[in-house]
């Protein structure tokens, strides 16, 4: 096997090296939300919202290198194409909690006392879709047998955050709060929500390239 | 012996075209470089002509023994057949070019076996459909066996890669099993070559075929066999082997390009969807009447005319 599996061992260690600097841009947003919401737009949280940009790009650095790599013929057409979109769709979720982030830092409000909890939970839900993304790419390279088991957990988070996003809004629209501050919280909410939407989107395609593998 | 001049330009021919067929995918999708696939191809197509090539010359010589010009004359009309029928971008098939032109001299010749020439018949007939059976019993066998090995999508791709490289040298075996009788099976019988050398000089000039303009064909064959995924492509490669091998040890050489479509049609049936149109399924059929005919043809005109030279 050794004459094919060099180039498939180093994209396999560049896309563990992607995956845990997705995961850092994440544990980063969920922290920094969190001071956000605890502390609100203070000098420490636009600090927290920069590291997380800087593990956001390096982690697209490093998907173009892995692109790279398999442009190189690394794998066969087929999964070159299935792991190259994966990795485009799973992309897709540290740049929304980017986007969530810097629209916090942007906007930089005051968020109502009442709204906190809820909003605590929806990034924590959100976080939550994304570990079980990542198990669901653990579980792709490792066990794929229990990738399709894996990704249902992703579709119940991704709705149990649309439950708390709706919830949410209703509540800031009964509010009496300036209409302005109505319709942006509105995109906050619905910006930390589009993580757990992204997720699901990937966990759509992992199980695409499961399926595709059963015969 | 001059005369074997135009086997080796058919056999040079016959391996120029044919590498797609065994070796399309693997190097179509850049996955084998291409001089590893040929030169991979070029050996085990001659191992294949000299360890079991002989049984498809015991049957050409039993439709219709030849003289060693009209031998020549054989191997030089199908050769042209080829070139014609490939310049004008119709389907052709070498075994079917070589039977047609048989048939022209065995029956000008009075010493025509009939028998002989529906036995052959049949197995062209049966080559699609041998190559359609054998790809849905492979789907699904193979299928459940790399179903249970619970492979990663790297291990997965690594397993089909080595499986198409297998198969690809399974596959050049077989075609030179089956086929190096098209190209110098006429050759041999009394006061011409033994069947080893017939089939040492037929696998090397197929060989030789494979190495100096195989890519050229591969690139663009290959590309419409790679549109199936790794693992269909090799269970198409593995049905055309198989059956193209049996073919070899009956003793019948047949059409690898008919067995592929078979194998793709199976693949379809498998996956219920279209993957060959009526177009393929008139190719098969046109190579089934128009090429003997044309090579029929071709080899009746010049036998007639190399008769009144004195040359027959």
């Amino acid at each position: 096997m050794t004459i094919f599996s060099k180039k498939q061992t180093e994209v396999k260690q560049m896309i563990d090296t992607y995956l845990d600097k997705v995961d850092s841009c994440i544990r980063q947003f969920r922290d920094s939300m969190m001071r956000f919401l605890v502390n609100g737009c203070t000098r420490e949280f636009i600090w927290d919202v920069e590291k997380a940009h800087k593990f956001e790009s390096e982690a697209d650095d490093l998907r173009r290198k892995i692109q790279m790599t398999l442009y190189g013929k690394a794998l066969l057409p087929d999964s070159r194409g299935d792991l190259l979109t994966l990795l485009e769709f799973y992309d897709r979720i540290p740049s929304a909690a980017e986007d969530a982030l810097f629209l916090t830092r942007i906007l930089c409000m005051d968020i109502p006392e009442e709204l906190l909890e809820d909003l605590e939970k929806l990034v924590e839900i959100n976080v939550d879709a994304y570990r079980l993304i990542r198990e669901c790419m653990n579980a792709l390279f490792e066990n794929p047998h229990e990738t399709l088991y894996q990704t249902r957990g992703v579709d119940a988070k991704e709705s149990e955050s649309d439950r708390l996003e709706r919830s949410i809004v209703e509540r800031v629209f009964k509010s009496d709060m300036a209409t302005g501050k109505m319709m942006l919280l509105k995109e906050l909410v619905q910006t930390i929500g589009e993580i757990s939407n992204r997720a699901e989107n990937t966990a759509d395609r992992i199980s695409i390239v499961a399926i595709k593998r059963q015969i | 012996m001059w005369q074997i001049i135009s086997a080796v330009f058919l056999g040079w021919s016959l391996g120029a075209n044919h590498t797609a067929n065994v070796f399309g995918t693997a190097v179509a999708s850049r996955m084998i470089r291409f001089w590893t696939a040929a030169i991979v191809c070029a050996v085990f197509v001659l191992l294949g002509a000299l360890l079991q090539g002989q049984a498809g010359m015991a049957t050409y010589r039993a439709m219709a023994g030849v003289s060693l010009n009209a031998a020549f004359l054989v191997a030089l009309c199908s050769a042209l057949t080829i070139t014609l029928m490939t310049y004008l971008k119709f389907p052709v098939s070498v075994s079917q070019a070589v039977v047609g032109s048989l048939v022209s001299i065995g029956l000008l010749e009075g010493n025509f076996h009939w028998e002989v020439l529906v036995k052959v018949v049949i197995c062209w007939i049966g080559t699609p459909l041998g190559g359609m059976i054998f790809a849905i019993i492979l789907y699904f066998l193979v299928g459940k066996f790399m179903n249970g090995l619970n492979l990663n999508l790297f291990q997965h791709d690594r397993y089909l890669r080595w499986c198409l490289m297998v198969v690809g040298g399974y596959g050049a075996y077989a075609l030179g099993a089956n086929n190096v009788a098209n190209v110098t099976g006429t050759f041999t019988g009394p006061g011409m070559l033994t069947p080893f050398h017939a089939c040492l000089i037929g696998g090397l000039s197929i060989g030789f075929g494979v190495l100096t303009y195989g890519k050229k064909v591969i690139m663009t064959v290959g590309k419409e066999i790679v549109r199936l995924d790794g693992y269909t492509a090799f269970i198409v490669i593995l049905a055309e082997a198989i059956t193209v091998h049996i073919y070899a040890g009956i003793g019948v050489p047949v059409s690898t390009s008919q067995a592929v479509v078979g194998g793709v049609m199976g693949i379809g049936l498998v996956k219920g969807v279209s993957t060959v149109n009526l177009k393929r399924l008139y190719q098969i059929f046109y190579a089934w009447i128009g090429t003997p005919a044309i090579s029929f043809t071709i080899t009746f005109l010049l036998y007639l005319m190399f008769s009144r030279l004195g040359l027959l």
